[in-house]
């Protein structure tokens, strides 16, 4: 999936759509993963990348990942005619 | 490398403008201990869920009200309200404080004799009270509040046959300016029928009038409410001693003080609304002492305080199931107790806290039990950090109700454990087993055999 | 009819009252009865009752306080040391003038005694009177002029010279009575009280007694036999209390405490039953040290034991039980009514009933002379506040004066009265 390219990031973790106006809160995890997709990874290569990083199991980070992946789509946070790869 | 803490990927919308009335800061501060004592550990040792009560906040909250009366009047006396919580362990916390016992069931009578309290210092209260039990309460010397004309026949019945003088009371309804009036139970004071009940009595001459009382709800706000209903029973009291020259010994103004719970629908948070003991009690005590009692007639004061003085003593520790994301966006955590074990969620929004350390992000969550019905909600929206499963959480001030009211529905109900004054824990009672709900089943023979 | 002149009546008084002092009493029958008592053995009476007139005019020409000398307070010990005199010496000229001498000596430290020990409010009882006794009976053993008399020796002799036959035939008889050995030494004792020693003069007394005064003569055979029956049980020298009827020094010590000194009372007989073994002991312990001089006890024990109960229990911080006698009625039955009517008018006026100002329970945080502000005209104050368990004095944060536990509670009148001013212009104070 593909992040917007316009949404703005701040180290502090706010997120901010311009084409929607929509201004939102995300924690560090959450920060961590959006920053990796606006650089084009895939989200495979995020939770491998998640996984070195943290204590979690696989099973558990899949479907939060999946989770995550669905609130960005509804935020209208990607861009709407690529599709979500898991 | 040293990996680090996880913590789930969360992104919430921020609203402008609009202020967020459930954000507030206090359900955020994780609760990793009570009294001393780890949540983990506890819930290790005893199991998920667990009740857990603080005898330390017991005993405060005790002697806090108390002080708060005895220093305004000169004759006081507390009466544990069984019904509130009825666990041995907590009712001779109370005992031990020096309270006697209020009842409104025959086995609760039972129970409160079995703890060690002396008859004449039961109170028994309540529409249901068969012949029997009114014959062992009259032989054990208790103190009877009579609801009902019907109740009052017995007694006297009673009273011809027994060679003790039942001491009675008789409970008395009237307008405090609350709503609503609670005048199904007792006699009314504005119709006169409490004044006729009295004239009964104390002309017949079986019974020895020598209370009177009045319960005028649950969950009262407004103090002034009480002072209301303390100066109409000091006029009754006056009445009969204008009329029959005798004195009552006590008034007892029953419960219904608040607790720090917030209630549904209420905006406020219930901290800042309960009254404090304070604040009841000078208008108990303002109201009885300006009613004109002659100074070494002045009734004693009993109050039979439930709620007030054991909910913030109560903790319910559970653990976190699963999570799901509603069809609206909305997170959903499924926690291991539900409104079986914690039948005040139907009235309050408890105030849940995470039992572990997290970050400061948060979103808005919808908290359900573990029963497979729908009503099973314990939190219909509430502001929580992200949890995953087999995290714990801590419910705050459950002493009230829930240990009596909890149903034997779905799950096995869960152990209660008492942490004592030195932050030991005392297992009070134990987790049930699949023993304790068949004990009293009894399987007809015919029905034995199946083939499937 | 005309009036008797002054003068006889305070002769009479001092006299006969004399007599009744010895028993605690005022009562004027009882004392006329126990005047006419001393003169069975004649000796003894003849020169009790010379020494007294001879004290009376004493205290008269010296400028003493007659009025203390009409209650015979001044001649009491004078009295006694006539009786004793009278029973152990031949009388003779030599004889009175010692008698005189020796009276004169004993009013001496009577009158020194009774300055002294009014302050404190402890009796002297009869220590001028042991003291005199005890400077005659020494100096006499090298005054040659004095001697003893004999007349005890030969008892029936004396009574034939006095009565005749009859007195004698009659003394036989009384001596047959098959009196039970317990009562003839109380009756004996009874008796040696006014220096008698047989069964008549006691019986007479005893009978006197118990009309004057049922207390007294209940005491009396209480004090009596408590001591009697612990000299049993110590295994003492019954002997001797049979003897020298010592013993009588029970009786005195149940009537001085039972009744006079203090109001009598279940508690006040206890405390007689439990005083007479310690005057038991004394008199073992007290005879031993004197026989060394051999000087005789007579009511030393009696005297000493009093004095020193009397004064612990004057010195109490808490009286509580035994009730001093405050003023002096000479009756115990007087003493005990007067306590109970006192007790019934007056028992709230003992006390002024003061209650704390306040309900449940405070904390005194600065009493009297606190040193923080209780100083110079405020020393005499009590500051209250409420403490939790905690020790402190507020809720948290304690930032307003409601916070603070004591705030607004009611404060009571200490005890019933008048309002006088009423000052309600002070601002609360800041935190």
């Amino acid at each position: 999936m593909k992040i917007n390219k316009n949404v703005a990031l701040s180290d502090s973790g706010f997120v901010f759509n311009p084409s929607t106006g929509d201004s939102f809160s995300t924690n560090p995890i959450g920060l961590e993963i959006i920053k990796l997709l606006k650089e084009g990874k895939s989200m495979d290569y995020v939770k491998a990348s998640l996984l070195k990083t943290y204590t979690i199991e696989e099973a558990t980070l899949e479907r939060d990942c999946y989770d995550f992946a669905n609130m960005l789509m509804k935020f209208k946070l990607t861009e709407a005619d690529e599709k979500a790869e898991n | 490398m040293k990996k680090l803490h996880y913590e789930r990927p969360i992104i919430q919308r921020l609203n402008v403008g609009v202020m967020n009335k459930f954000g507030t800061k206090t359900e955020y501060a994780p609760v990793t201990h009570v009294d001393g004592n780890a949540v983990k550990g506890l819930l290790a040792k005893y199991g998920s869920p667990l009740f857990v009560i603080s005898e330390k906040t017991i005993r405060k909250t005790f002697r806090d009200a108390n002080r708060a009366f005895k220093t305004r009047y000169p004759k006081v006396q507390f009466a544990w309200s069984y019904k509130t919580n009825y666990v041995n362990a907590v009712c001779n916390v109370f005992h031990q404080e020096g309270s006697w016992a209020e009842v409104v069931s025959g086995f609760e009578y039972q129970k409160a004799l079995q703890n060690g309290v002396s008859g004449n210092k039961i109170i028994f209260n309540g529409p249901d009270k068969s012949m029997e039990e009114l014959t062992m309460a009259i032989e054990n010397n208790s103190l009877l509040h009579i609801d009902h004309l019907d109740e009052l026949y017995m007694i006297k019945e009673l009273a011809t046959k027994s060679k003790k003088k039942p001491r009675v009371a008789i409970r008395v309804n009237m307008d405090t300016g609350v709503y609503p009036i609670w005048d199904r139970f007792g006699f009314n004071y504005e119709n006169g029928q409490a004044w006729d009940a009295i004239n009964k009595i104390i002309l017949n001459d079986q019974m020895e009038l020598v209370g009177l009382h009045c319960h005028i709800g649950t969950f009262m706000l407004a103090p002034s409410a009480y002072g209301l209903a303390a100066s109409k029973l000091s006029d009754l009291a006056l009445s009969i001693k204008k009329k029959f020259k005798k004195s009552i010994q006590y008034i007892d103004m029953g419960g219904g003080f608040a607790s720090r719970n917030t209630l549904k629908g209420s905006y406020l948070q219930g901290m800042d609304l309960a009254p404090s003991f304070d604040s009841f009690a000078e208008e108990i005590t303002t109201a009885i002492l300006n009613a004109g009692f002659a100074k070494d007639e002045l009734p004693m004061l009993v109050l039979e305080t439930g709620r007030a003085l054991i909910d913030d003593a109560g903790f319910l520790l559970g653990s976190v199931i699963s999570n799901k994301r509603l069809s609206d966006g909305r997170r959903a955590t499924i926690l291991d107790f539900g409104v079986n074990i914690l039948f005040t969620s139907f009235w309050y929004d408890h105030k849940i806290s995470p039992a572990q350390e997290f970050s400061q992000y948060s979103e808005d969550s919808v908290l359900y039990g573990p029963l497979c019905m729908n009503i099973d909600v314990v939190r219909e929206n509430i502001t929580l950090p992200p949890l995953k499963r087999d995290d714990q959480v801590v419910v705050h001030s459950v002493g009230a109700y829930n240990m009596t009211q909890w149903m034997q529905f779905i799950s096995l109900r869960p152990a209660i454990v008492m942490i004592d004054k030195n932050d030991k824990p005392h297992l009070i009672r134990k987790r049930e087993t699949l023993k304790s709900i068949e004990t009293e089943e009894v399987l007809p023979a015919y029905l034995k055999d199946f083939k499937l | 009819m005309p009036r008797v002149p002054e003068i006889i009546l305070f002769y009479r008084d001092s006299i006969v009252r004399s007599y009744g002092q010895i028993f605690f009493s005022d009562d004027r029958g009882f004392s006329v009865l126990l005047l006419a008592v001393s003169f069975i053995n004649p000796f003894a009476g003849m020169s009790g009752l010379l020494a007294v007139i001879s004290v009376i005019i004493m205290a008269k020409v010296m400028g003493l306080n007659p009025a203390i000398t009409r209650t015979g307070l001044y001649s009491y010990n004078a009295l006694m040391l006539g009786l004793v005199m009278g029973i152990y010496f031949q009388f003779s000229l030599a004889f009175f003038v010692v008698l005189l001498l020796g009276n004169f000596v004993t009013l001496l430290i009577t009158v020194w005694m009774a300055v002294r020990t009014s302050s404190s409010k402890v009796p002297f009882l009869s220590i001028p009177f042991i003291l005199g006794v005890w400077v005659v009976l020494l100096s006499s053993r090298s005054l040659g002029a004095i001697q003893l008399s004999e007349r005890g020796v030969y008892e029936l002799n004396e009574l034939w010279n006095f009565g005749g036959p009859v007195l004698v035939a009659a003394y036989e008889k009384i001596n047959e009575w098959n009196v039970p050995l317990a009562f003839d030494i109380y009756l004996k004792s009874l008796s040696a009280i006014i220096f008698q020693f047989n069964i008549i003069a006691g019986s007479i007394i005893a009978i006197g007694l118990l009309v004057y005064s049922r207390i007294a003569f209940s005491l009396s055979l209480i004090g009596f036999y408590s001591g009697y029956l612990f000299c049993y049980f110590v295994q003492g020298n019954i002997s001797e209390l049979q003897d020298s009827y010592i013993g009588f020094n029970f009786i005195l010590t149940a009537l001085g405490l039972g009744g006079f000194f203090l109001v009598p009372s279940s508690k006040s007989y206890l405390l007689v039953a439990l005083s007479t073994p310690l005057v038991s002991l004394l008199i073992g312990a007290l005879g031993t040290v004197l026989g060394v001089y051999q000087l005789p006890l007579y009511s030393l024990p009696f005297s000493l034991i009093v004095i020193g109960m009397v004064f612990t229990l004057n010195n109490r911080f808490e009286v509580k039980g035994l009730a001093p006698v405050l003023y002096q009625l000479y009756s115990p039955e007087k003493n005990l009514y007067s306590f109970w009517n006192q007790m019934e008018r007056f028992k709230n006026d003992t006390y002024y009933h003061i209650h704390l100002p306040f309900f449940g329970e405070w904390r005194m945080s600065q009493g009297h002379a606190g040193g923080i502000t209780h100083k110079g005209d405020w020393r005499f104050a009590w500051d209250f506040d409420i403490v939790d368990e905690t020790g402190k004095t507020y809720r948290p944060p304690g930032k307003t004066t409601s916070d603070f536990y004591c705030y607004g509670l009611p404060v009571l009148a200490p005890a019933a009265g008048y309002v006088a001013t009423v000052v309600d212009d002070v601002d609360d104070n800041e935190i």
